[in-house]
């Protein structure tokens, strides 16, 4: 969504954990997404509130507690309020959201923003916990003495929203808050613009206006089990574990129904469709190949979902404290943690949420190390490869196999990305130990309206690269497979066995077959054929191409023999090959994305060219080492 | 009434009640610091100490914190040995505060 000139734009300002984002899902809804903006390295989300005729475009910027910036996404929001950004242009009006159950540090923001002299609206949020636990928030009081509308609102439940609506889309609401004089505040102290001097003058503010309840000792409770030395690290094994057993078995009936819907599709296709590229196109381009990926919607969906509610509920900063002396031993921080713990969803916003990181060395040895984090684009290979080779035996008992493979790819992927920033924090970023900052917001309930605005918005940049890279490449290649043609017109008509046979032949001395050819000897060491060197380049597009490729190489061999493409797989492909090519994609650095963000973030091809080498000469080796141990 | 010396807040066993003495640090941890209420004269709790040396986390006012000091960010602190001195000292702080507030009315 581009900024119109001509409509006015309110940036919605907030401390970190004040329920900002929640507030935003509320009044944008689903008119929202993220910003695009000229040359933003770092893009806002936007959205858009149409209320009587009138809009308003909200821009949410991220947390900040003044207008003193020290990473990387506060930098934005404060560039964006002075108006000194490149192509964000200063907003109309500012929308600060504050949190009545602690809103020192929000005072203490709102102080700094008056200095701005650009007209406001106050969001309370949590009014409701303040009222539930006996206390009281006077806002009219607060009004008097600031000078603007503070209007409550309850995000979860959608109380105050629509006043709220109306407030934004109307020019005179918003007005310019008083002016805040610190230095009567501090008595004869100069420090006038000071951090001290605000959050005293914030202090004494509160003391007015707020009456604090019976303290919830909730948040408390959980906190004496869940940050406890032995329980809560108990507790961090137990939650990581559920977080990658979701992943994979929750998400498989899911799976196993889409995979059904295709196959039926399919077998219509090929039934009732009576030209023969016609059939063709839809069965072994447009099924085989776009079909193979949207399987995996399903996973990449409960992965979103489970980060959002670890974000949400607030234990992800918890996660970030327990985590940072392990963290230490790789010379990063606990706030590495969440970015690297993200990448297993997406490297491109698990790269981009490492902004939160303040020190500029801990925050590019953590992009470095993300790529190396099981993404979900790897899991449709790794699904695919180890459900075709490895059998389904149980381990002890209780672990199956193919689980047992499953997580040694991802532990061996973890450690490998670890490994790669410690050994940049031991020579390129030499220096001292950076130190840990982060606050634990109470534990709440995560809201069902951000996890519905995840989900919608997952399905769309998902299906849209399906719709579009993946839908382009699989056009592509099927062009490629079926070109030059071979025996035209006698695949109609014929026994089950010959149409194979045909379609063999038409793919052996296909286009395709000759690029396969051409590359082929480059891994030919790793033990790969020319169908899946095919795979291979087709994953540096995205990783998931590969299982459209294996799904359109072997097509012929699935609807002829009428089993899945794994069961195919596991006739074609030797066992070394198969793990060698497991090796390959747990190092890989096969993603555009991933290297154009890793370049947006850092502002410089260095980093996403150093991440490519030493990703391709790992993948490399470690491919080779596999397959020459496991052929012996 | 003598005060002892400022101890680093890493040194501080867990459960005790301290008085922040001072922040310091690199510019950019130490404003972090101040912004989250870590500020000279406020009581804070060591509330707990992650395992293996790992960061502590502390309570000042309503605010819980995960912090693990290092050259760039060094909170010096003083420690409250006994009930009386911690009252003491809230009360210095409450009064400083009620001071302003005369100013202010």
């Amino acid at each position: 969504m581009q900024l119109q000139h001509s409509q006015r734009s309110i940036a919605v300002v907030g401390v970190p954990n004040v329920g900002k984002s929640t507030l935003f899902n509320a009044l944008t809804g689903l008119q929202q997404r993220v910003g695009n903006f000229p040359g933003v390295t770092i893009e806002p989300m936007v959205g858009s509130i149409n209320e009587r005729g009138e809009s308003v475009t909200l821009i949410d910027l991220p947390g900040i507690y003044s207008l003193d910036a020290s990473s990387e996404d506060e930098v934005l929001s404060v560039d964006v309020l002075r108006g000194v950004h490149r192509s964000i242009p200063k907003p109309d009006a500012v929308l600060l959201v504050m949190n009545a159950s602690n809103p020192d540090k929000c005072l203490a923001l709102h102080a700094a923003l008056t200095t701005l002299n650009i007209p406001m609206i106050i969001a309370v949020t949590m009014i409701d916990d303040v009222k539930a636990s006996g206390g009281v928030f006077d806002d009219i009081a607060l009004f008097h003495e600031l000078g603007v509308r503070v209007m409550p609102v309850v995000g979860r439940k959608g109380l105050g929203v629509a006043d709220l609506k109306s407030a934004l889309v109307d020019p005179s609401a918003a007005l310019i808050p008083r002016a805040v004089d610190l230095a009567q505040t501090t008595g004869a102290q100069p420090s006038t613009g000071s951090t001290e001097a605000r959050v005293a003058w914030a202090a004494q503010l509160v003391g007015r206006v707020v009456i604090h309840g019976k303290r919830s000792r909730l948040t408390e409770k959980l906190d004496n089990i869940l940050l406890h030395p032995v329980f809560g690290t108990l507790a961090f094994v137990v939650v990581m574990a559920l977080f990658f057993q979701a992943i994979f078995s929750w998400s498989e009936p899911l799976m196993n129904l889409i995979e059904s819907g295709i196959y039926v599709l399919r077998a219509n296709a090929d039934a009732n469709i009576t030209h023969d590229v016609l059939r063709s196109f839809v069965s072994k381009g447009l099924l085989a190949g776009v079909g193979a990926v949207i399987v995996f919607l399903p996973q990449i969906l409960i992965l979103n979902i489970l980060i959002t509610v670890l974000e949400e509920c607030g234990y992800m900063a918890r996660a970030a404290f327990l985590v940072d002396r392990f963290m230490g031993l790789f010379g990063l921080q606990g706030r590495s943690f969440i970015p690297l713990l993200g990448s297993f969803a997406c490297a491109v916003p698990g790269i981009m949420s490492a902004r939160i990181i303040p020190s500029y060395k801990d925050r590019i040895a953590t992009i470095m190390a993300a790529p190396l984090m099981t993404c979900s684009a790897r899991l449709p290979v790794y699904t695919l490869l180890i459900g075709a080779l490895i059998p389904s035996a149980a381990v002890f008992g209780i672990f199956s196999l193919q689980s047992i493979v499953m997580a040694s790819l991802f532990v061996a992927g973890a450690l490998s990305g670890l490994l790669i920033a410690l050994v940049l924090k031991r020579t390129m970023f030499k220096g001292d130990v950076v130190p840990f900052l982060i606050e634990f917001p109470p534990y709440r309930a995560p809201s069902l309206h951000s996890l519905y605005v995840t989900v919608v918005n997952r399905t769309k940049d998902f299906l849209t690269t399906a719709g579009t890279v993946i839908l382009a490449f699989s056009i592509a290649l099927w062009i490629l497979t079926e070109l030059p043609r071979t025996n035209v017109g006698s695949t109609s008509g014929n026994t089950a066995a010959l149409r194979l046979e045909t379609e063999r032949t038409q793919l052996d001395s296909s286009y395709a077959a000759s690029i396969g050819r051409a590359v082929q000897p480059v891994f030919a060491p790793l033990g790969f054929d020319w169908r899946i060197t095919l795979g291979v380049l087709g994953s540096y597009a995205a990783r998931e191409t590969f299982v459209s490729v294996m799904g359109q190489v072997y097509a012929a061999d699935v609807s002829a023999s009428d089993v899945p493409l794994r069961e195919v797989i596991h006739r074609e492909l030797p066992l070394p090959v198969g793990l060698s090519l497991l090796a390959y994609y747990v190092y890989a650095l096969q993603c555009v994305s991933t290297m154009a963000v890793m370049k947006r973030e850092t502002g410089t091809w260095k980093w996403p060219a150093l991440s490519f080498a030493i990703t391709f000469v790992l993948a490399y080796a470690a491919a080779w080492l596999t397959f020459i141990i496991a052929s012996s | 009434m003598k005060t002892p010396a400022p101890i680093p807040i890493q040194h501080v066993p867990v459960g005790s009640s301290v008085q922040i003495v001072s922040v310091s640090g690199g510019v950019g941890a130490a404003r972090r610091a101040l912004e989250l209420g870590i500020i000279a004269g406020m009581i804070c709790r060591i509330v707990r100490k992650a395992p293996f040396g790992g960061p502590l986390e502390i309570e000042v006012g309503k605010t819980r914190i995960g912090i693990r000091p290092a050259v760039d960010l060094v909170v010096l602190v003083r420690l409250l040995v006994t009930d009386a001195e911690l009252v003491v000292a809230k009360g210095k702080a409450e009064s400083s505060i009620s001071q302003t507030d005369a100013i202010a009315a």
